[in-house]
Protein backbone atom coordinates (compact mmCIF):
# COMPACT_ATOMS: atom_id res chain seq x y z
CA UNK A 1 0.00 0.00 0.00
CA UNK A 2 1.21 3.10 -0.90
CA UNK A 3 1.72 6.21 1.88
CA UNK A 4 -1.42 8.25 -1.10
CA UNK A 5 -3.49 5.57 -0.65
CA UNK A 6 -2.47 5.36 3.28
CA UNK A 7 -3.76 8.61 4.14
CA UNK A 8 -7.16 9.16 3.44
CA UNK A 9 -7.65 5.19 5.92
CA UNK A 10 -5.46 7.84 8.45
CA UNK A 11 -7.69 10.52 7.97
CA UNK A 12 -11.03 8.63 9.32
CA UNK A 13 -8.97 7.35 12.77
CA UNK A 14 -9.81 8.66 15.89
CA UNK A 15 -8.14 11.15 17.47
CA UNK A 16 -6.47 8.36 20.04
CA UNK A 17 -5.79 5.85 16.78
CA UNK A 18 -4.15 8.54 15.27
CA UNK A 19 -1.84 9.19 18.46
CA UNK A 20 -1.42 5.47 18.52
CA UNK A 21 -0.23 5.54 15.30
CA UNK A 22 2.16 8.62 15.42
CA UNK A 23 3.71 6.90 18.78
CA UNK A 24 4.10 3.30 16.61
CA UNK A 25 5.99 5.51 13.66
CA UNK A 26 8.02 7.91 16.07
CA UNK A 27 9.21 4.24 18.28
CA UNK A 28 10.06 2.82 14.84
CA UNK A 29 12.31 5.30 13.62
CA UNK A 30 14.00 5.39 16.61
CA UNK A 31 14.86 1.71 16.69
CA UNK A 32 15.73 1.85 13.30
CA UNK A 33 18.17 4.17 13.73
CA UNK A 34 19.35 2.79 16.40
CA UNK A 35 19.91 -0.50 15.13
CA UNK A 36 21.84 1.22 12.13
CA UNK A 37 24.20 3.25 14.76
CA UNK A 38 28.07 2.67 15.78
CA UNK A 39 29.76 4.42 17.82
CA UNK A 40 32.22 7.12 17.03
CA UNK A 41 35.77 5.45 18.17
CA UNK A 42 33.92 1.86 19.27
CA UNK A 43 36.31 -1.01 19.15
CA UNK A 44 33.94 -3.64 17.52
CA UNK A 45 35.68 -6.89 17.64
CA UNK A 46 34.97 -9.80 14.55
CA UNK A 47 36.56 -12.78 15.44
CA UNK A 48 36.08 -14.40 12.18
CA UNK A 49 38.74 -15.80 10.76
CA UNK A 50 37.92 -14.63 7.23
CA UNK A 51 40.73 -15.75 5.29
CA UNK A 52 42.12 -19.11 6.35
CA UNK A 53 42.40 -20.64 3.59
CA UNK A 54 45.65 -22.47 4.77
CA UNK A 55 43.83 -23.78 7.74
CA UNK A 56 40.83 -24.97 5.66
CA UNK A 57 42.78 -26.71 3.63
CA UNK A 58 45.34 -28.74 7.03
CA UNK A 59 41.67 -28.99 8.54
CA UNK A 60 40.01 -30.73 5.39
CA UNK A 61 42.92 -32.60 5.46
CA UNK A 62 42.57 -34.17 8.95
CA UNK A 63 39.29 -34.71 8.52
CA UNK A 64 39.97 -36.91 5.79
CA UNK A 65 42.87 -38.63 7.81
CA UNK A 66 40.08 -38.81 10.67
CA UNK A 67 37.36 -40.77 8.19
CA UNK A 68 40.07 -42.58 7.14
CA UNK A 69 41.12 -43.85 10.71
CA UNK A 70 37.11 -44.48 11.36
CA UNK A 71 36.41 -46.36 8.45
CA UNK A 72 39.96 -48.63 9.03
CA UNK B 1 14.87 -34.46 2.53
CA UNK B 2 15.15 -34.26 6.00
CA UNK B 3 13.20 -31.51 8.01
CA UNK B 4 14.66 -28.77 9.20
CA UNK B 5 15.08 -28.02 12.85
CA UNK B 6 14.41 -23.96 13.44
CA UNK B 7 15.95 -22.14 16.55
CA UNK B 8 15.69 -18.95 18.29
CA UNK B 9 17.96 -15.96 17.95
CA UNK B 10 19.80 -15.46 21.03
CA UNK B 11 18.85 -12.01 21.78
CA UNK B 12 21.10 -9.77 24.35
CA UNK B 13 22.32 -6.62 25.41
CA UNK B 14 25.93 -5.28 23.53
CA UNK B 15 28.45 -3.37 25.19
CA UNK B 16 26.41 0.08 24.97
CA UNK B 17 23.52 -1.46 26.14
CA UNK B 18 21.90 -1.51 22.66
CA UNK B 19 19.27 -5.05 22.31
CA UNK B 20 21.35 -7.40 19.75
CA UNK B 21 20.23 -10.72 18.22
CA UNK B 22 22.68 -13.76 17.56
CA UNK B 23 22.26 -16.98 15.80
CA UNK B 24 24.26 -18.90 18.38
CA UNK B 25 23.24 -22.91 18.00
CA UNK B 26 23.15 -25.70 20.88
CA UNK B 27 24.93 -28.53 20.15
CA UNK B 28 26.54 -31.26 21.85
CA UNK B 29 30.32 -31.73 21.52
CA UNK B 30 31.79 -35.44 22.00
CA UNK B 31 35.51 -36.43 22.10
CA UNK B 32 36.61 -39.97 22.86
CA UNK B 33 34.21 -40.33 26.19
CA UNK B 34 33.68 -36.85 27.00
CA UNK B 35 30.45 -34.83 25.92
CA UNK B 36 29.39 -31.51 26.94
CA UNK B 37 26.56 -29.10 25.71
CA UNK B 38 27.78 -25.55 23.97
CA UNK B 39 26.66 -22.45 21.86
CA UNK B 40 27.83 -22.29 18.41
CA UNK B 41 28.03 -18.97 17.01
CA UNK B 42 27.05 -18.87 12.96
CA UNK B 43 29.70 -17.24 11.17
CA UNK B 44 29.47 -17.61 7.29
CA UNK B 45 32.35 -15.23 7.50
CA UNK B 46 34.87 -17.90 9.06
CA UNK B 47 37.14 -20.11 6.82
CA UNK B 48 37.16 -22.79 9.76
CA UNK B 49 35.38 -23.69 12.91
CA UNK B 50 37.35 -22.33 16.13
CA UNK B 51 37.26 -23.85 19.56
CA UNK B 52 37.99 -21.85 22.81
CA UNK B 53 41.01 -23.55 24.79
CA UNK B 54 38.73 -24.24 27.34
CA UNK B 55 36.01 -25.98 25.47
CA UNK B 56 38.90 -28.55 24.30
CA UNK B 57 39.91 -29.05 27.66
CA UNK B 58 36.65 -29.66 29.17
CA UNK B 59 36.07 -32.52 26.32
CA UNK B 60 39.82 -33.80 27.78
CA UNK B 61 41.75 -33.23 24.48
CA UNK B 62 45.41 -33.07 25.25
CA UNK B 63 46.97 -30.23 23.08
CA UNK B 64 50.31 -31.69 22.87
CA UNK B 65 48.57 -34.60 21.38
CA UNK B 66 47.31 -32.38 18.51
CA UNK B 67 50.17 -32.24 15.73
CA UNK B 68 48.58 -30.38 13.41
CA UNK B 69 48.82 -26.55 13.61
CA UNK B 70 46.80 -24.32 11.53
CA UNK B 71 47.12 -20.52 11.53
CA UNK B 72 44.49 -18.23 11.81
CA UNK B 73 43.54 -15.16 10.02
CA UNK B 74 42.04 -11.79 11.44
CA UNK B 75 41.74 -11.26 15.25
CA UNK B 76 42.95 -14.28 16.14
CA UNK B 77 46.00 -14.05 13.77
CA UNK B 78 48.04 -14.42 16.57
CA UNK B 79 47.01 -17.30 18.80
CA UNK B 80 48.18 -20.28 18.41
CA UNK B 81 46.03 -22.97 17.23
CA UNK B 82 45.90 -26.89 16.19
CA UNK B 83 43.39 -28.81 14.38
CA UNK B 84 40.79 -31.43 16.59
CA UNK B 85 38.16 -33.51 15.48
CA UNK B 86 35.07 -33.70 17.14
CA UNK B 87 31.30 -35.64 17.37
CA UNK B 88 29.05 -32.63 17.15
CA UNK B 89 25.32 -33.31 17.79
CA UNK B 90 22.49 -30.87 16.35
CA UNK B 91 19.15 -32.50 17.62
CA UNK B 92 17.37 -33.24 16.44
CA UNK B 93 19.90 -34.90 13.46
CA UNK B 94 22.40 -37.95 14.06
CA UNK B 95 26.12 -36.84 15.07
CA UNK B 96 28.31 -35.37 12.02
CA UNK B 97 32.51 -34.79 12.36
CA UNK B 98 33.09 -31.49 12.84
CA UNK B 99 36.67 -30.25 12.78
CA UNK B 100 37.61 -27.51 14.65
CA UNK B 101 41.17 -25.04 14.74
CA UNK B 102 41.49 -26.08 18.48
CA UNK B 103 42.78 -21.87 19.90
CA UNK B 104 44.96 -21.46 22.48
CA UNK B 105 42.76 -18.46 24.03
CA UNK B 106 39.58 -18.35 25.74
CA UNK B 107 38.75 -14.89 24.75
CA UNK B 108 36.52 -16.52 21.65
CA UNK B 109 33.29 -17.60 20.45
CA UNK B 110 32.98 -21.26 19.37
CA UNK B 111 32.47 -20.50 15.88
CA UNK B 112 30.87 -22.60 13.42
CA UNK B 113 32.43 -21.77 10.23
CA UNK B 114 32.70 -22.95 6.15
CA UNK B 115 35.04 -25.59 6.99
CA UNK B 116 33.49 -27.67 7.76
CA UNK B 117 29.87 -26.87 9.54
CA UNK B 118 28.50 -25.12 6.54
CA UNK B 119 29.54 -28.01 4.28
CA UNK B 120 27.88 -30.28 6.48
CA UNK B 121 24.74 -28.02 7.14
CA UNK B 122 22.35 -26.01 5.51
CA UNK B 123 21.50 -22.52 7.24
CA UNK B 124 18.34 -20.51 6.87
CA UNK B 125 18.89 -16.98 8.20
CA UNK B 126 15.29 -15.05 9.19
CA UNK B 127 16.64 -12.01 11.01
CA UNK B 128 13.28 -10.68 10.97
CA UNK B 129 11.57 -13.36 12.63
CA UNK B 130 14.60 -13.45 15.08
CA UNK B 131 15.04 -17.32 13.82
CA UNK B 132 17.11 -19.69 11.76
CA UNK B 133 16.76 -23.03 10.77
CA UNK B 134 19.55 -25.52 9.76
CA UNK B 135 19.22 -29.14 7.81
CA UNK B 136 21.96 -31.52 7.48
CA UNK B 137 22.93 -31.49 3.93
CA UNK B 138 21.55 -34.52 2.11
Amino acid sequence: MSVTELLPTLQKLSRADKLRVMQFLISELAREENEAQLEHGATYRVWSPLNSHEAAHQLAKLLEEDKKGSDA
Amino acid sequence: MLDAQRFPFTERLDEFGTPDAVPSLPLTVSYRNNSIEVSGLLDTGASVNVLPYDVGVRLGAVWEEQTTTVLLAGNLAPVEARGLVVSAEIRPFVPRRLVFAWSQTNDVPLLLGRMNFFLEFDVCFYRSQLAFEVRPRS
